[in-house]
Order: C-alpha cells, then structure tokens, then sequence
C-alpha cells in the first residue's frame, strides 16, 4: 500500500510539474511526404523494439522524441508498455543479440521535424498542438488521450 | 564515377592481399573491411550503424588450486566491442574481443532479411542451441552474474558443447495478435575440433579441413514477444575430430559425434529471476572395433532476486552428473563438474555494475574456492 502510494505521489509530480496543455493528445505523425497512411498498435510497438515493418516496401524508421518527460512517459506506458529501464535495456539486448538498430532519439522539437521530412519513411510521436503547430508534418493516428 | 571504382579496385587488391597471406594477424580486420565493402550501394541509402562497447575490469583469487591451468589470482580487463550495419534487407554484424589475455573477432556475420522477421546470416556465429551465449554473447555487463555457467562456457574456457560455428544461420521469429510469439534459429556450419587445449572453433581466416559438422538449433516460446520471459527447447549434432595424436590414442578414435537435447527457461515474477537450463549430452567414440557411447546430464539453475532499484543478489548451483567420467570431458580439464556460487551486483548510474562473487568450483582438474570483483559497464 505505501509503494502505491508513493507511485501516486511521483506520477503526479511529474504530470503536474509540466507545462499546462489542457485536454492533451500524443499524436503518430510522419513526414509530410510520407505515403503511410495507417499503422496499427502492433506495428509500431514492433517498430519501436526495432524490428523489421515494412510499408510501402520500405522499413519504418521510428525517431523518440524525448524533448518531454511526460511525452517520454506516455511513449512508454501506451506505446512501448515497459519502463524507461526495462525498455533501454531490451534495446540494447536485441542491438547485441541481432544487430538491429536502436530508434534514433531526439531532444530537439526542430531537429526531429527536420528528420521526419528528410528520412523518408520515419515515424515519430509528440503533442497534436505541437505538431498542428510545425510545417512539413503530417497526423497518422491519435496514440493517447487526456481523460 | 571511374575513380570511385578504381579506389575500390585498390583497396580490394589490397584487402585481398591481406586475406591471401598466411598467419596475419590483420586478417580478421581485412574481413570486416570486405564484408564493409560488400555491402550493396542500394542499401547505403537507408542504413542504420549501431556500436555497442562492453568494458569490464576484473579482479580474481582462485585459493587452494595448484594446477599451471588457472592463474591463483590475477587481473582481467576486457573491451567487447560490437558493431553493425543495417540496410533495407542487408545486415552486417561483427564483434570483436580484446582483453589483456586474448583479442578475437568472436562473430562475423553477413545476413539477409526476407519477409520482416526472418534473416539468414552466414559467417561465424554463437551457435542457438547455447542460451546464454545467444543472450549476452561477450558483453559481460549484460549478464547479471559474473561468471558465466560452465555448460555455457566458450571453448577456451573450459566449454565442453560446441560454441562458434562458421556456417550458415537462420533466425525466424512468428509474434501472434496477443503479442506472444515463437522464435526459432537452427544452424549448420564447421564443428570445433578437439586439441591438446580442448575445442578449438573452426577459423574463417585460418581454414583447415579437419572440421566436422555441426547442426545446432533453438525454439522458444514467449508469452510477450517483446519482453525477456521465455523457454523452450535446444539440441545439436556435432562431428567433432581429435586432431590431437595422444587424445586420438587414449580415446582410440579421431572422431566423436556428440549429441545434445536440453529444455530452458528464462523467467522473471517481479522481483524474482530464475534461469534454468538442463541438456541430456551423448558422446559416440566412432572406433573400428565398436562404436562406445558415454551419456550424462548436465544442468544449471540461477536465481536472482532484486533488492530495491539498485542492488540484485543471486546464486546458481551447476551440476554435470557424470560428465567428468566420461572420455571426452576428462580431456578437457577446465569443464566445471559442480559449482555453487553466491554474488550481488549493485547497479550505479545508468550503465555501470559492480557485482561481487564467491564460488566453490569443481572442475576435471580440481576443486577450488573463487572470489571474483567484476566493474562493467555498457555504451553507449
């Protein structure tokens, strides 16, 4: 009971220290002249562990956008369903183990929209007023939603 | 464009020329830089590079051994370096060990990926049916225990199954809409041989036709395809030769075909680990007058328990009933028989681990008592 407790306590710390957005969404987005129109929760947790998904005959390429630590939370809970720990290190294993890349990550909102426009098929996350707000990017999917 | 080919023309040349000659300690370099080379211009498009360094330093004291085979007490450094390229269907993967006893390029592998989740690799590899060497390969700060179990040990370190075959390796891998899923692997490639310093792995860059063959495979079941709890089933076949003169007349034979069946499982609730891993082996002496067969089981069981979000203690015990009666194992005296082991390992900041351990270790050539200090780290 008091682990839960202090769960609580630290997960609301870290969603009320960041900034206010209201009624947030985490959205999928893709370059702008991406042709991918859909991908379903398997594929990209699938992406996102570095294993092979194709659309278009082309390998997805999934960026982390790790510029928020809420964003980062909400990546982990409702896309990758790991700890930050558990996740890094499966990352690492399966680069070892099969050579496969690890997700290039991103602490800068600029340089990730840069990367979506310029590696074509490469996916990413981040907040829909974010990303409504940058040119050259486009909405695949909602990932998450405030209640 | 005539000048780019013509420098590839050159360093091939020159790669080549490497390759040629005899006893070069460039060689394995030259191999990774023609693989390099290899790889399709299509693919440079989209590639994907990943480097991964595994430092570890070492402190050891083996007490009350007096065998020349084991140092009483010493220093291991160790750098694990890997290294990969990923293309839309081209994957190059090498690593390559160095420590203050021995530099090797443990794995060199070229693979192709058809359809999302099967690759077909050739080259030289960590054959499937060993868990442990399929899970951490050299990289030491990813296994929690410092030493590794004696069935799961490379051959020159007392292993007594096959480890690095050079051959051919397919992976496939089957995820199910629950998220569970199959994996499997199954290889076939060059045996090790067996010499005066116990198995000695094929080398790509000094073939000799003295090697057998070698079928290994894995099946594993994973209730979540992306997490680490699993088990299932591994086996082999091998045709291992005794080009050692004196080994060849105490075991009347110049080949044993050597046979493993085993179950594993690998399984975490909460704060609790357990690895677990038991082969069924048979060694067949092919001789003229009468074929002999030697069988024993050999297993392990590890236990690791977290404590808090740092610390981690653990314990294994390791059995090889009979092993050490049989034939081929008495000619390879490091194999461990039994081992009790105790450790823990603190976890500093994001990549470093310091783990100690105490073990009371029988092998072919004695008993002794182990402390190991071990720092590990991974990078980046």
């Amino acid at each position: 009971m008091p682990r839960l407790l202090w769960a609580s306590l630290v997960l609301s710390l870290v969603f009320c220290s960041a900034p206010t957005r209201g009624a947030e969404q985490v959205v999928l987005v893709v370059g702008e002249d991406t042709q991918i129109e859909d991908i379903s929760s398997l594929e990209l947790r699938k992406a996102f562990f570095g294993i092979t998904v194709r659309q278009n005959n082309r390998i997805l390429r999934p960026l982390r956008n790790s510029s928020d630590a809420q964003l980062n939370e909400i990546f982990l809970q409702s896309v990758v369903a790991m700890s930050e720990r558990s996740y890094e290190r499966r990352l690492f294993s399966l680069a070892l183990k099969y050579g496969r890349p690890r997700p290039e990550e991103f602490t800068d909102h600029d340089d990730l929209v840069r990367a979506l426009h310029e590696q074509p098929n490469s996916i990413s996350y981040m907040w829909r007023s974010d990303a409504e707000r940058s040119a050259r990017i486009r909405i695949i999917k909602l990932l998450w939603q405030e209640n | 464009m005539i000048t780019a080919i013509s420098r590839t023309s050159v360093s091939m040349r020159s790669i080549c020329a490497l390759l040629v000659r005899p006893s070069d300690w460039k060689r394995p370099l030259a191999g990774i830089l023609f693989l390099l080379l290899t790889i399709p211009s299509q693919a440079a498009e989209e590639g994907q590079h990943e480097f991964l360094i595994f430092p570890s330093v070492e402190w050891f004291d083996n007490s009350a051994l007096d065998d020349p085979l084991f140092d009483s007490a010493g220093f291991i450094g160790i750098a694990d370096l890997m290294y990969s390229y990923s293309g839309n269907r081209f994957r190059f993967l090498a690593e390559y060990m160095l420590s203050n006893e021995e530099s090797e390029l443990e794995r060199v592998t070229a693979g192709w990926l058809f359809g999302e989740q099967t690759m077909l690799w050739v080259g030289r590899f960590h054959q499937p049916s060993k868990y442990w060497g399929t899970e951490y390969h050299h990289g030491q700060y990813m296994q929690t225990s410092i030493s590794r179990p004696g069935i799961e040990e490379w051959e020159d370190d007392g292993g007594s199954i096959p480890a690095h075959i050079t051959g051919l390796l397919l992976e496939t891998g089957q995820i199910r809409k629950d998220s569970s899923g199959f994996q499997f692997a199954v290889s076939a490639g060059f045996a090790p041989v067996l010499d005066e310093n116990g198995l000695e792995p094929f080398e790509p860059w000094a073939p000799s036709s003295d090697h057998g063959l070698a079928l290994n495979f894995r099946l594993a079941f994973l209730p979540d395809y992306f997490g680490n709890n699993q088990f299932g089933i591994l086996g082999g076949w091998s045709d291992i030769e005794i080009i050692d003169t004196t080994y060849a007349a105490q075991l009347g034979t110049d080949s044993v075909e050597q046979f493993q069946l085993g179950v594993y499982a690998d399984w975490r609730w909460e704060r609790l680990r357990i690895i677990f891993n038991l082969y069924y082996l048979e060694d067949k002496h092919i001789r003229p007058d009468g074929n002999l067969t030697d069988n024993f089981f050999a297993g392990y069981l590890q236990a690791e328990f977290a404590v808090g979000s740092h610390w981690t203690v653990y314990g294994r015990h390791e059995n090889s009933a009979g092993g050490d009666d049989t034939d081929l194992i008495r000619l390879i005296p490091k194999h461990v028989s039994h081992r009790y082991l105790f450790g823990v390992r603190l976890d500093m900041a994001t990549n470093y681990a310091l783990t100690l351990e105490i073990a009371d270790t029988e092998t072919v050539a004695g008993h002794f008592d182990q402390f190991r200090l071990q720092l590990s780290a991974g990078f980046p």
